[in-house]
């Protein structure tokens, strides 16, 4: 005898459209604790660097609301990073990430035609820590960065440099590079922050973003300068 | 028709030819550049320096960098306000002399 179909009355799915910057929107999925922070500080100017947006749950602070926001910033973002570092052993470990992390593959697999285009980068303090604590993405291959910012600016780099997406008429510069830009800004940034009112060191997700923007565009414009003075000189004597 | 200027010029050379002072090119960093550089090393160092996607911003964030210029330029207009206003107090309040005290006399 065959069971008969049991009708949900639960209402449709809202159908979502593909955001705008869907292609180029890259969430970040990381710890928010004091020893976190100079890392997502570096994991933030590299995604700005690298050409891309990134995108956060400090971005908007409904507390209440926060899980429905990132789940939105997930089917908002095309790309990503997911940081698994403070899963740590015998304590009592972090979980939001691999949640977070769990969303994100989910809504690769069964979202939107646009969803199965999702990328995704695992980062971890050490390498082959992840088969301790969630062996199920042993086939992912995270990437380790000792909780050093050098190495997150690298690795981060590194992957976004090679997503399909990227324009490539604009070369990203190597690894070696952005962290001397980073150093750079982190030398600029204080007096930056001082020109709009805010204190470099306890600057919000937002504002940290706008000072971020700030300083490379100064530096762009730098450049600018530099070719239309010396750089790429055009001869105008003779016509 | 103007013409490029070839990228393996150097740097003295470059600087007679654009009638420039000595020493006007410099380094991304900041120094001088040697007269015997090549202008296409120059460019290279340039690009590596400042050259990169251009940077891309979200509506959001859009709209927290105007909401905090905003309130930076509001600042500094109270903040110039007020240092015009206590000018102004200063120089209008009357000099109010002190009386002068009288000086002992000698005997």
């Amino acid at each position: 005898m065959v069971a008969p179909a049991v009708t949900s009355h639960r209402p449709p799915r809202p159908r979502r459209r593909k955001h705008p910057d869907y292609d180029v929107n890259v969430f970040i999925n990381c710890p928010f604790d004091d020893d976190y922070e100079p890392l997502f500080r570096a994991i933030v100017f590299t995604v700005f660097s690298c050409g891309f947006i990134p995108q956060c749950a400090k971005g908007e602070s409904n507390q209440n609301l926060r899980f429905q926001r990132i789940i939105e910033l997930i089917g908002e973002c095309r790309y990503g990073l997911h940081d698994l570092s403070r899963i740590e052993l015998g304590e009592m470990p972090r979980n939001n990430m691999p949640l977070e992390l769990g969303v994100f593959i989910g809504c690769m697999r069964f979202g939107s035609p646009f969803d199965y285009e999702k990328e995704y980068l695992i980062l971890d303090s050490d390498a082959h820590r992840y088969n301790q604590h969630t062996s199920d993405v042993k086939a992912d291959d995270a990437d380790y960065h000792h909780n050093n910012p050098a190495e997150v600016i690298e690795r981060v780099r590194d992957w976004l440099a090679n997503r399909p997406f990227r324009d490539r008429s604009q070369p990203i510069p190597g690894a070696d590079w952005l962290l001397e830009r980073y150093m750079r800004f982190d030398v600029d940034a204080p007096a930056l922050c001082q020109e709009l009112f805010l204190t470099f060191s306890k600057l919000k997700f937002n504002e940290f973003c706008t000072v971020t923007i700030e300083w490379l565009t100064q530096q762009q414009a730098i450049l600018e300068a530099a070719r239309k003075e010396y750089l790429n000189p055009k001869h105008s004597g003779k016509t | 028709m103007a013409a490029k200027i070839r990228s393996d010029i150097k740097i003295g050379n470059l600087e007679k030819k654009l009638g420039l002072a000595k020493g006007a090119i410099r380094n991304p960093d900041g120094t001088d550049a040697r007269s015997d550089k090549r202008l296409g090393t120059l460019q290279k160092e340039y690009e590596r320096m400042y050259a990169g996607p251009p940077v891309r911003t979200s509506a959001s964030m859009k709209a927290t960098a105007d909401a905090l210029k905003q309130a930076a330029a509001a600042k500094k207009e109270k903040a110039s306000a007020a240092v015009a206003k206590s000018k102004k107090a200063t120089t209008k309040a009357p000099a109010t002399k002190k009386p002068a005290t009288p000086t002992p006399r000698k005997k």
